[in-house]
């Protein structure tokens, strides 16, 4: 086995021009030089004499793995196919779940909850007794009438003004709440 | 069918969706090499049979589960599992010896010649980082890249053992 010298590839990179691993300016000078491609024959020569010989399989072994495979293809189909199942099911379900909520959202705006309903109520009480009817409406109707500064508890609107919108309001809530009663 | 063209990602992937001749190819392709780790290692024909057994019954598992990723390739996975497998029946068989020391030592080829005796010495004789690096090169097929992974050493380092050891064994073998 001669000598590699300094220009040469080291023997490390020679080995894996064996194999095809080396660089390609490796293989390279492989294919251009004499001496390395000698020292890649030796090499191989070598390679064969340290690779052990295993001994056959013997057919019942060989059919044993091969059933083993078969058996985990049929379990890979299946794994496959539940894990579908699950997609397709938690979309579904996301898809399910976020049109209900849009649809509650929906509702929420365009019908008034019973919070909602009863605030406005509980504000037209102007004069206090617990109940919201008609003469809560008379109530300020009347302080508009009259010269005095209507309270700010007639503000039913909530708009920082005491008008005619208050008693309109009043007088809606007290015939709703009639008409629910 | 398994085409010789397809590399072992495709086989893989084919493998996955549960085509039982990937899972097939997959073994055909790597049967040899498995079993020849394994022979070397156990020291022992039945054992390094149920070897093979044991490693692609774990291979196939592993590849049938829709969750398994390979993050190497697939001998970078095999090799560590066939090893241990190998060395684990073989410590269950003869607790009293080093399997370590056995892990990096060639068996006696199958078909003595003079050849094949001296380069056997010539390996043997190595200090046991180059030895190991040359096992696992020319005994279990290994490539440079995969002896770095499976030892956990930088590839400059292979390079290098591989190096010294191959300039041992010319000199051994009177070859400069």
């Amino acid at each position: 086995m001669p000598d590699p010298g300094a220009t040469h590839p080291d023997l490390a990179d020679l080995e894996a021009a064996r194999t095809g691993e080396a660089p390609a300016d490796v293989e390279a000078h492989v294919r251009a030089c004499e001496e390395c491609r000698h020292i890649v024959a030796e090499l191989a020569t070598c390679a064969g004499a340290l690779a052990p010989v295993p001994p056959p399989v013997p057919e019942p072994i060989e059919a044993r793995i091969l059933w083993t495979a078969r058996k985990h293809a049929a379990q890979a189909r299946r794994a496959r196919r539940r894990r579908r199942w699950v997609v397709v099911t938690t979309r579904r379900g996301a898809a399910i779940a976020a049109g209900a909520l849009l649809a509650l959202g929906i509702l929420r705006v365009w019908v008034p909850g019973k919070a909602d309903r009863t605030a406005p109520a509980l504000v037209a009480d102007v004069d206090g007794n617990g109940v919201v009817d008609i003469r809560d409406a008379f109530v300020i109707a009347r302080a508009l009438h009259s010269t005095a500064r209507p309270p700010s508890r007639f503000d039913v609107n909530g708009d920082r003004v005491v008008d005619e919108r208050d008693v309109e309001l009043a007088a809606h809530a007290a015939v709703a709440l009639g008409r629910r009663s | 069918m398994c085409s010789g063209d397809e590399s072992d990602d495709d086989l893989l992937v084919r493998a996955g969706h549960g085509d039982e001749d990937a899972f097939a190819g997959l073994y055909r392709r790597h049967r040899d090499w498995v079993l020849r780790i394994a022979w070397r290692l156990t020291g022992d024909r039945e054992d390094a049979l149920d070897v093979l057994q044991e490693a692609f019954t774990y291979l196939f598992r592993k590849v049938g589960d829709p969750t398994f990723a390979l993050s190497t390739t697939l001998r970078g996975f095999l090799y560590p599992t066939v090893r241990h497998l190998a060395l684990d029946r073989r410590r269950r068989r003869r607790p009293e010896v080093d399997v370590d020391d056995l892990a990096e030592v060639l068996p006696a080829p199958a078909g003595p010649t003079n050849i094949s005796r001296e380069l056997l010495a010539a390996v043997n004789a190595l200090p046991r980082p180059q030895r190991e690096v040359v096992v696992m090169r020319f005994g279990d097929g290994l490539s440079l890249q995969q002896i770095a992974d499976a030892s956990g050493i930088p590839l400059g380092t292979v390079k290098s053992r591989l190096h010294h050891a191959l300039a041992a064994m010319r000199r051994a073998l009177g070859s400069e």
